[in-house]
C-alpha cells in the first residue's frame, strides 16, 4: 500500500517535471529558460530525495543534498553571463 | 546521404531493442562478489577501475593529462585578456565560498574513502576541481595565479601522474601490497593510493584548465 | 510493477539530449545543457550509481558550464575598433538625439541587427588614433575597424557625403555576412587580407 502511494507521488512529480520542459521548448526568452532550469534542478533533487526514502538508501540522499547545496553555482555563473550579454 | 545515416541510426535502435544483450545472462551478484574478493575493497567499481581494468585507467589518466597540456599549448600564443570581470556582488561570493567549502570536504572524503563507499579518484578530483573553480571565479585571477605558482601545482600534477604510472606498472607486473582487513581504511593494497593520486591529478588539472581559460579569455 | 516510474524517467534523458541537439542559439543550448545535467544526475542516482550522479552533477553544474560559457562568450563576438571621438559623439547624441548626427549610432544598431541572426554580439573597443587602430587590426586584437571616411581622407569630400563611414574587417566570413546582409548605405566595406602568410595559427 505504502509503496503504491509512493509510486503515485513519483508519477505526479514526473508530470510536474514535464511542465518546465515544455516551457523550455516553447518559450524563446533566455530568462524563461533559466527559470525552467532552476525549476528542473530543484524538482529532480526532490525526486532523488523521494527515491532515497523509498529505498532507504542514504548514499543517494547524500548525493541529493550535495546537488541541492552546490548545484546552483553554474546557474549563478550563467545568470551573470546572460546579464552582461544583455547589457553589452 | 542524410537519410541513409538516419536509417542506420534507427536500425541500430531497433537492433538494441529486439536483440537481447548476450552478456546479460549469469547472475550479476556473483560477479560483484568475486571482484570484491579479488581486489579486497568493498567498492567494486574502484576494484574494477584500479585492479581488473588498470591498463585502461592508465590511458584514461594519460588522455586527461594530454587534454590539459593541449589547452595550455593551444592558448600559449594568445595575448592574455586585458580586463577580467570578476563576480563582485556579495551574495554570489558567499554562495560560491559556501559551495567551495562543501565540495572540498566531499572531495577529501571521496579520495580517502573511495575504496570503501561509492566514489573514487575521478569523482574526488572533479569535486576538488569544482571547489577550486568556485574560488577562482570569485577571487582575483592574479591571486589564483600566485597561489598556483607558489604551491608549484603544475609540478605536483606531473609528479602525481608519474607516481601513478610507476605504481600501476608495479601492480601490472604482479607485485601487490597486502590487502589487510576488508572494509577498513587501510586496506585494498595499492587501490587507496591510486585513488588519492588520481584525485590530486584531476583536481590540479581542472584548476589549470580553469586558470588558462580565465587568463586568456576572461570570465564574464 | 513497482518500478514503472524508472522507465518513464529514463525517457527524459534522450528527450533532453535532443533538445540540446536541435537548439541553434548557443546561449540557449548552454542553459539546456544544464537541464540535461540535472536530469542525467537524477537518472544515475535513481539507477543506484551514487558516485556517477555526484560526478555528473559537479561537472554539469560547474566545470563544464564554466568552460563552455567562457568559450561561447569569447568566440561569439565581433570586436569593432573605433576612435575615441565617436565616443564623444555618442554621448552628445544621447543628449540631443539628433537624426543627422546619429549616423554612428544607427550604423552600430544595423550591425547589431545583422549579427543578431548569427547569435553574435558587437563589442566596441576605443582607440586614440588611426595608427593604433590599424596596429590593433594587424595584432588580431580586433576583428573589424569602423572609422569615418573624412578622418581617413579629408580631401575626398563627395565620397564622404554618400558613405560617411569605412568598415574594414580581417575575417572573410564576417566580410561575406556584412556584404550580403548589411543594407545600410552609410558605410563602405573593405576586406583586409593579412599579409603574413608564413605565420601559422
Amino acid at each position: 500500500m505504502n509503496i503504491i502511494f509512493m509510486n503515485v507521488i513519483l508519477i505526479a512529480m514526473i508530470l510536474a517535471l514535464l511542465i518546465p520542459i515544455v516551457e523550455v521548448c516553447k518559450d524563446n526568452n533566455v530568462w524563461q529558460k533559466m527559470l525552467a532550469l532552476s525549476s528542473i534542478s530543484s524538482k529532480t533533487t526532490m525526486m532523488i530525495f523521494i527515491v532515497s526514502v523509498l529505498r532507504d538508501d542514504w548514499m543517494i540522499g547524500v548525493v541529493a543534498v550535495i546537488i541541492l547545496s552546490v548545484g546552483n553555482a553554474g546557474f549563478m555563473l550563467m545568470a551573470h553571463i546572460m546579464k552582461r550579454m544583455r547589457n553589452a | 546521404m542524410k537519410r541513409v545515416y538516419i536509417a542506420i541510426g534507427i536500425a541500430l535502435f531497433i537492433k538494441m531493442l529486439l536483440i537481447p544483450n548476450p552478456a546479460a545472462d549469469g547472475s550479476d551478484l556473483s560477479i560483484v562478489q568475486s571482484v570484491v574478493q579479488d581486489s579486497g575493497v568493498p567498492n567494486a567499481v574502484s576494484g574494477i577501475l584500479f585492479r581488473n581494468r588498470l591498463y585502461d585507467t592508465i590511458f584514461e589518466v594519460i588522455v586527461f593529462t594530454i587534454a590539459i597540456m593541449g589547452a595550455r599549448y593551444l592558448l600559449a600564443n594568445e595575448k592574455p585578456s586585458n580586463q577580467i570581470y570578476q563576480f563582485s556582488d556579495q551574495s554570489s561570493i558567499v554562495l560560491a565560498r559556501l559551495g567551495a567549502t562543501i565540495t572540498a570536504l566531499v572531495s577529501i572524503e571521496l579520495a580517502i574513502r573511495g575504496h570503501l563507499s561509492p566514489g573514487g579518484g575521478f569523482a574526488a578530483g572533479v569535486a576538488g576541481g569544482t571547489a577550486i573553480g568556485l574560488i577562482a571565479i570569485t577571487s582575483s585571477s592574479q591571486l589564483m595565479e600566485g597561489v598556483y605558482k607558489h604551491w608549484r601545482a603544475a609540478t605536483w600534477e606531473k609528479i602525481s601522474v608519474l607516481i601513478f604510472l610507476v605504481l600501476s606498472a608495479i601492480t601490472l607486473a604482479g607485485i601487490e601490497l597486502p590487502y589487510g582487513e576488508l572494509g577498513s581504511l587501510f586496506s585494498g593494497g595499492v587501490i587507496p593510493l591510486l585513488n588519492i593520486l588520481v584525485a590530486i591529478k584531476v583536481a590540479l588539472g581542472s584548476w589549470a584548465a580553469i586558470l588558462i581559460f580565465i587568463r586568456y579569455r576572461g570570465l564574464l | 510493477m513497482t518500478d514503472s516510474y524508472i522507465y518513464i524517467i529514463s525517457v527524459l534523458l534522450p528527450l533532453a539530449a535532443c533538445m540540446v541537439l536541435f537548439q541553434v542559439n548557443p546561449y540557449h543550448a548552454l542553459v539546456i545543457r544544464g537541464i540535461l545535467g540535472a536530469i542525467a544526475a537524477m537518472i544515475y542516482a535513481i539507477w543506484g550509481a551514487a558516485d556517477v550522479a555526484l560526478t555528473e552533477a559537479l561537472v554539469g553544474t560547474m566545470l563544464a558550464i564554466t568552460l563552455y560559457a567562457i568559450a561561447v562568450r569569447s568566440s561569439m563576438v565581433m570586436r569593432v575598433g573605433v576612435l575615441t571621438e565617436e565616443l564623444q559623439e555618442i554621448d552628445e547624441n544621447i543628449l540631443k538625439d539628433d537624426r543627422v548626427h546619429n549616423l554612428f549610432g544607427q550604423l552600430i544598431t544595423d550591425l547589431r541587427k545583422v549579427f543578431q541572426n548569427y547569435y553574435m554580439r558587437i563589442e566596441l573597443i576605443f582607440y586614440q588614433d588611426i595608427k593604433e587602430l590599424d596596429q590593433a587590426l594587424i595584432d588580431r586584437e580586433i576583428h573589424t575597424t569602423c572609422v569615418r571616411s573624412s578622418s581617413l581622407e579629408p580631401d575626398n569630400l563627395d565620397e564622404t557625403e554618400t558613405q560617411p563611414y569605412q568598415t574594414k574587417t580581417r575575417v572573410k566570413r564576417l566580410y561575406n555576412i556584412m556584404k550580403n546582409e548589411l543594407s545600410s548605405s552609410k558605410t563602405m566595406l573593405t576586406y583586409f587580407s593579412e599579409t603574413k602568410p608564413e605565420e601559422k595559427h
